[in-house]
């Protein structure tokens, strides 16, 4: 059977740079950082560290009453960027709603509300447990949440790969519509674990920045913890076609792999193998590849494994590719980041513009590729790699190709 | 879900229990125009089981209280749950 073409029809997404997609694009292209020093503190303890929240976040502009009681905050980024992602495909679901299917990623699902469980428990001594804790902090919460918001009635999962998890998700969407199983999809991912506990954690990994998120750049020290949702509608080509829908850009390709090395520590064989797999999967030269959605996290590790395999990949065609660092504006967000950096690589395909790796303060020998420091870069782009790798090793990319190409085609 | 400071001087009124009851069921249920009063039964808002362990809980964040499961199956209305909850952030504060 011939995999049927994908493109994505809408985009949503909310973020430490904004509540929305022509938000987070602005802002993204000035190069503007979300990340700032902040607090947390549990039962007596308090812990500082740099990160990037969304800003002015009040969830009684989005939900109820009601719905609040069973919402944890990564249920509530996904549902809000979904809603945007729907509304901007324009899409409906009462014809087919078995049709749609929704796969979501995230890390740690509802952890503000387990955490604030432990303290009602090991800290207070409650002896009980909120009785919402369980629906509301289940990784798949969000999935069936936004299913029950749209009528969404086809297969509905969640893809649980800690930094990669989004990721992961769209290349099981794009699958699902490829091989028949749905012709469209809702699919991203979210996190919300800006919290006092996630923050000891990762300090203990030692993986945290001291002062800001400097990916690629001489003296990084580290990642920067951020939040959000990102939300694609994918939708098979001649489905949106037909019903008139403006595309934004061609899912052409995923790859996958596992380091099958380290827990934590990176190698470059695994995400070489995951981008060569993806543009294997999309039938491109590594020569077409114009501007790359880096993993880019600012530890030390990442970003020298990272360069060292797209080295490896394109040779010396890595020098004409643009290679930007979002992270260094929107933090890492965990299940949501993979998903939000796809739509930052759909929109530079679709602007023309690669936006720049902020907070860069010069070249580290070991990082020796061009990824546009400080200022965005105005380039035609018409084809996209977006890169996403998690602790375990597990790595997965996706091939994202320019929306003339799908409408010219017939 | 933010606990409340407990007032300890003695001063929490039915009255403030009661307009935590009534803020509560409406968070909790889509009540619409319906009249809350101390007298309005549970069982007449269609409260669920676990929605009757919901406001508990939230009631219990507010005023730092443990209300027993045995209880819940007592409260017949809004006035006989404030009632209790009283009774236990007095004997608490004692």
């Amino acid at each position: 059977m011939q995999p049927r073409r994908v493109v994505i029809t809408g985009i949503g997404c909310i973020t430490p740079l904004g509540p929305d997609v022509p938000t987070f694009w602005r802002r993204l292209q000035a190069g503007e950082s979300a990340i700032r020093p902040i607090e947390r503190t549990l039962v007596g303890d308090t812990v500082r560290f740099p990160a990037a929240e969304v800003p002015d976040y009040e969830p009684r502009r989005h939900f109820k009453g009601p719905e609040l009681f069973l919402r944890d905050p990564f249920a509530q980024f996904a549902l809000i960027a979904a809603r945007e992602a729907i509304a901007d495909a324009g899409i409906t679901f009462t014809a087919d709603p078995a049709g749609t299917a929704i796969v979501l990623g995230t890390g740690g699902g509802g952890e503000t509300s387990r955490e604030h469980a432990a303290v009602q428990l090991f800290a207070e001594k409650r002896g009980r447990c909120h009785p919402m804790l369980v629906p509301k902090t289940n990784n798949q919460a969000a999935v069936g949440l936004v299913s029950m918001e749209h009528g969404i009635t086809g297969p509905a999962f969640v893809v649980s790969t800690g930094c990669a998890a989004s990721t992961h998700a769209i290349a099981q969407a794009f699958d699902l519509i490829r091989f028949g199983r749905a012709t469209s999809a809702i699919t991203g991912g979210s996190e919300a674990s800006i919290l006092y506990s996630v923050a000891r954690a990762f300090g203990a990994v030692q993986v945290l920045a001291s002062d800001t998120c400097r990916p690629f750049s001489r003296d990084r020290t580290g990642m920067v913890l951020g939040e959000g949702a990102g939300v694609l509608v994918l939708e098979e080509l001649e489905h949106a076609r037909a019903r008139g829908a403006r595309i934004h850009a061609e899912l052409l390709g995923a790859g996958m792999s596992a380091d099958a090395r380290d827990p934590v520590h990176p190698s470059p064989s695994g995400p070489a193998q995951a981008m060569r797999a993806a543009l294997a999967d999309a039938r491109l030269r590594p020569e077409a590849i114009d501007h790359i959605n880096a993993h880019g996290t600012g530890t030390v590790a990442n970003d020298r494994a990272e360069t060292a395999a797209i080295r490896d990949v394109f040779g010396a065609a890595a020098d004409r590719i643009a290679v930007s660092a979002t992270k260094s504006m929107h933090g890492h967000m965990f299940g949501g980041t993979g998903a939000v950096e796809a739509i930052a690589a759909v929109l530079a395909l679709r602007h023309g513009v690669a936006p720049p790796t902020a907070n860069y303060l010069g070249p580290d020998p070991e990082c020796d590729l061009d990824y546009v420091p400080n200022v965005c870069r105005s380039r035609p782009i018409a084809h996209a790699l977006s890169n996403s790798f998690a602790f375990g090793g597990l790595n997965v990319v996706l091939a994202f190709g320019h929306a003339d190409a799908a409408e010219a085609a017939r | 879900m933010t606990a409340a400071a407990p007032k300890l001087d003695g001063s929490l009124s039915v009255l403030d229990v009661h307009t935590a009851i009534y803020q509560t069921l409406r968070d909790l249920k889509n009540l619409g125009d319906v009249v809350l009063t101390p007298e309005t039964p549970f069982k007449a808002l269609g409260m669920t089981s676990l929605e009757m362990l919901t406001l508990a809980f939230e009631l219990e964040d507010r005023w730092g209280i443990v209300i027993k499961d045995a209880y819940l199956d007592d409260f017949e209305t809004i006035g006989e749950a404030s009632a209790t909850v009283l009774e236990l952030v007095a004997s608490r504060a004692g």
